[in-house]
């Protein structure tokens, strides 16, 4: 496959470096003359100096003839113009990294279909994202997020005293818009019908908008009742802890920013509503304590700076703050921190580019059907692209006839991402997601032939 | 300061006094010809020629002037206007017999154009109906603002036209409040003014009162006055329904004209967001139950449903600083008439035609507290201040504590100076004397109660209290800029 990059900065390099090892070959854009020497040296493909959002340097990087643009510089607004160029030029699929108030007003207005782009993603909010998912769920068995974080995954081990034991499926009182895809009773898996029941001990993978199930899967697990709020700490209410507030606040988990810059407080106590936004530094020991923060249950470094993130979050532990988390920024760092995070008691520590990478990665291997992950005992969650024309486009969910072992649990719809009910219409274009169980795989496949 | 700006402004403004007073003396030749002669026809004859005459020497002298106002001459134009209108405004009083002194005159005419309400006017029958219809006049044209009315016909003010507004209207100056351009603003809120006071008059002679006192109810109704062409207010009529029509348009003319603009305009997303008209209406509730409740258990001639009656109307009347009245609450146990002195304080929302500190003002003072209190122990705590879902930004929050601290300030010091010119008057009356003028409300408790007046009272007093009105009026800072010199001279 042709692949052109624009902006080689950390994620770049090593999307460029996994790329090329896959057999891709890859035109590099990057205007920094220093940084284009050093990529030609170290980098299997072809580098041209320019900048991006010039038609003179598309061209040149021929684009018109490749299957794939992506726009990763850190300045979010040329990167949509180069690959909204791009795209006019004749690429087939865009990808551009933008700011994440990009992503956060795309419910406002569609910019992936007004700047002709395939795909945006910031890496802030994938970090964040990252590091929502272990606020919610921290010893949770598994946690993963579907259809670009607006669905989750979780697994549940029942406990013994439960009312809703033993009652068939379709008479609980579930929430709307939750879904069970499987239910693991001692070694067997399968995939639930109507009649089939919860028994006590059961391991259960719930589908769901991620506040909806967190609701539900505390309930689950400490036999109805709802746990109490959550008492989380972030250190820095920049790209990163502002996108993770907001995904947080509101929600069962009572938010606490630190952040340095003044300016930058006020503006985060007038868009979180919900945020106790506390100007000061996290690196003093004494501002810690006097906001009790031993006694939080998250303590989540999000500031732009690696030494800073590592020692508050010790510093943090220290105090005894429950679950330590961090971002890691520089490559180096990541992997000590990940390796070492028992010894450092770090609960555990997120890369913004690693995040990136494997979204990146994830969406340019798509293909019309492929495994998103695989879960013990041979399922796996699959992703499909409704066909122009086919056995289900354009019929409601109840209409078509679901082969057995197979649980309908996402769909993205244009920007909405919901888990489809019995009502919902399958359009052609959109992205489903589904529990498959290993016997089901084919008759799936079938299913969404053209 | 360009001084021939300032002469053409009033100038006009005289103009805009004489022809209103035209349409008094017009009603004045009409009303003559059924009854004896007046003095009427004669004084408002002489009151129009004189307003004219000086209105057009003004006018002349103010030939020339750029028409682009600044913020130095709208501010100073602010308080200068409402001083000589007030002045004009008490002509006809003064010429008319039964005359009133001039001191009298000039507070009966600020009490009017400042919609307090309070009248040095002994017995209004024997006065000719013109005159009445007058006094309605100046509170209907003081309700929203002469210079507010000039900001939405007049096209060539310029920047200056905002502080014009700003000053004379009391409509919030938050964050997300003024967008648009502000002479379409400024009429659309007289149009809904207009509007308002037209369906108050219709409805007033649907219920069966004449249409003379119909218009002078309702231009004092929805303009928050409180002037009644009857000595007994709106207890003369000993009706349910003018009551409650009555109550409705005081409540209307005291919430956000701003908010109505929006409603009108299909924008019903703001009133999830206002928070202000809801503390507004909670008040007005809660005011009024909890008097209920002390008249019918403490004072024992009531039944259930007079005292909710007289306590709703008067609180509505009250709160929203109109001063109509159906009892004399004078006579209510101290519970009662103490939260119906406090509920004058409050008044109503930021962009209505009430007076009083008003009801945004106070969410603000109470909030500001709450987060003082908080970072008394958690200093680095960072809050921001919000009021209808919008940020409010700091200035403003320090320019709400110092008013409302003015506020205090001039309620003590306005109570030393009329204790010190009236000896013989008690605590309750001195200190509701000032609270009633400061806050435009109009009657007030004891000797100034609302089956008194405030005839009795001496020159000097009455003066302090027409300066009180037009301080709450124009909210202290229009008028103090006036004694401060650096004004006048070049800088």
């Amino acid at each position: 496959m042709n692949i052109v990059i624009a902006g080689l900065g950390e994620v770049g390099r090593h999307l460029a470096g996994s790329l090329v090892s896959q057999g891709h070959a890859l035109s590099l854009i990057e205007s920094s003359e220093t940084l284009a020497h050093d990529l030609g040296q170290r980098v299997d493909a072809r580098v041209i100096c320019g900048d991006a959002s010039s038609i003179m340097t598309l061209a040149e990087a021929e684009v018109a003839d490749a299957e794939l643009f992506l726009a990763l510089s850190g300045d979010s607004d040329a990167n949509m113009l180069a690959a909204s160029l791009a795209k006019a030029l004749g690429v087939k699929r865009t990808i551009s990294r933008v700011h994440p108030r990009v992503q956060q007003e795309e419910w406002l207005f569609d910019y992936r279909k007004h700047f002709g782009i395939d795909y945006l993603f910031s890496t802030q909010r994938l970090a964040a994202v990252e590091l929502a998912k272990h606020v919610r769920n921290p010893e949770g068995l598994v946690v993963e997020e579907i259809a670009r974080g607006r669905i989750e995954m979780q697994q549940v081990s029942v406990p013994a005293e439960l009312s809703l034991l033993g009652k068939p499926l379709r008479e609980l009182q579930w929430p709307p818009r939750v879904r069970i895809g499987s239910i693991q009773r001692g070694d067997r898996l399968f995939v639930p019908t109507a009649t089939d029941t919860i028994e006590a001990g059961d391991l259960i993978t719930l589908f769901g908008e991620p506040l909806v199930l967190a609701e539900l899967a505390s309930r689950l697990r400490i036999g109805g009742e709802a746990e109490g709020q959550a008492n989380v700490v972030i250190f820095g209410g920049g790209d990163y802890g502002f996108s993770l507030a907001q995904m947080l606040e509101g929600g069962r988990q009572r938010v606490r920013v630190f952040e340095r810059d003044p300016k930058l407080c006020r503006r985060l106590s007038e868009t979180l509503k919900h945020t106790v936004v506390i100007e000061g530094d996290a690196t003093s020991v004494s501002q810690l304590k006097e906001e009790q923060v031993g006694g939080a249950d998250f303590f989540i470094a999000a500031t732009e700076d690696d030494e800073d993130n590592v020692m508050t979050c010790l510093q943090a532990k220290n105090l005894g703050t429950r679950y330590c988390l961090t971002l890691v920024h520089r490559a180096d760092y990541a992997d000590v921190i990940s390796r070492d995070s028992q010894q450092l008691r770090i609960h555990a520590a997120v890369s913004p580019r690693e995040a990136a990478l494997r979204d990146l990665q994830r969406y340019i291997s798509r293909e019309r059907s492929n495994t998103v992950l695989t879960l013990s005992g041979g399922a796996e969650v699959v992703e499909a692209t409704i066909p122009l024309s086919g056995k289900v486009t354009g019929r409601k969910v109840s209409e078509v006839r679901w082969p057995e072992g197979i649980v309908l649990v996402a769909q993205l719809h244009g920007s909405a991402a919901l888990v489809p009910g019995a009502d919902d219409v399958l359009a052609a274009g959109d992205t489903i997601y589904a529990l498959v169980s290993a016997n089901a795989r084919r008759a799936f496949a079938r299913l969404l032939q053209d | 300061m360009n001084y021939r700006l300032l002469s053409k402004l009033i100038g006009l403004q005289l103009w805009l006094l004489g022809l209103t007073q035209l349409v008094c003396l017009a009603f004045a030749w009409w009303d003559a010809k059924g009854h004896p002669a007046s003095g009427a026809v004669d004084a408002l004859s002489i009151s129009v020629g004189i307003a004219a005459g000086i209105g057009t020497l003004l006018l002349i002298l103010g030939r020339g002037s750029g028409a682009e106002i600044l913020r130095k001459e709208a501010i100073a134009v602010v308080g200068l206007s409402w001083l000589i209108c007030s002045a004009f405004g008490a002509l006809p009083y003064l010429l008319c017999p039964p005359r009133l002194g001039p001191v009298e005159a000039w507070f009966e005419s600020m009490s009017g154009f400042t919609t307090t309400g309070a009248t040095a006017i002994a017995d209004l029958n024997q006065w000719p109906r013109a005159i009445l219809l007058w006094r309605a006049l100046t509170q209907w044209l003081g309700g929203l603002g002469i210079l507010v009315l000039f900001v939405a016909l007049l096209s060539s003010l310029g920047v200056g036209s905002k502080a014009l507004f700003q000053h004379e209207s009391t409509a919030r100056t938050g964050a997300g409040s003024v967008q648009e351009r502000i002479q379409d603003l400024a009429l659309r809120l007289w149009q809904i003014y207009f509007g308002l006071s037209i369906i108050c008059i219709l409805g007033l002679i649907l219920l069966g009162m004449s249409p003379f006192e119909s218009a002078c109810h309702a231009m004092a109704a929805v303009s928050t006055g409180g002037f009644s062409p009857r000595n007994e207010s709106i207890a003369a009529y000993h009706s349910l329904p003018i009551e409650l029509w009555i109550s409705l348009f005081m409540l209307l003319g005291g919430g956000s004209f701003l908010l109505y603009a929006w409603l009108i305009e299909g924008r019903w997303e703001r009133w999830r967001m206002e928070e202000e008209t809801k503390v507004y209406l909670a008040i007005v509730a809660i005011a009024a139950a909890v008097i209920a409740v002390d008249l019918w258990i403490v004072e024992g001639h009531h039944t259930v449903g007079s005292a909710a009656r007289e306590a709703f109307f008067q609180v509505a009347s009250i709160l929203t600083t109109t001063g109509f009245t159906t009892a004399d609450f004078d006579r209510w146990p101290t519970l009662s008439r103490l939260l119906l002195l406090l509920v004058m304080a409050v008044g109503g929302c930021a962009g209505s035609t009430a007076g009083g500190i008003k009801v945004s003002r106070l969410i603000f003072f109470f909030r500001t507290i709450g987060q003082e209190i908080v970072h008394a122990y958690r200093p680095n705590r960072v809050f921001v201040l919000r009021l209808n879902g919008q940020v409010v930004d700091e200035p403003v929050k320090l320019q709400t504590l110092l008013l409302v601290a003015l506020a205090g300030l001039t309620v003590v010091l306005g109570t030393l100076c009329v204790a010190l010119f009236e000896p013989e008057l008690g605590m309750d009356s001195c200190l509701s004397a000032t609270i009633a003028s400061l806050f435009n409300v109009g009657p007030g408790l004891g000797a100034v109660g609302p089956t008194q007046n405030f005839g009795h009272l001496g020159a000097g007093t009455l003066a302090i209290l027409s300066l009180l009105m037009l301080l709450g009026r124009l909210e202290f800072f229009a008028v103090l800029v006036l004694a401060a010199p650096a004004l006048w001279r070049k800088y």
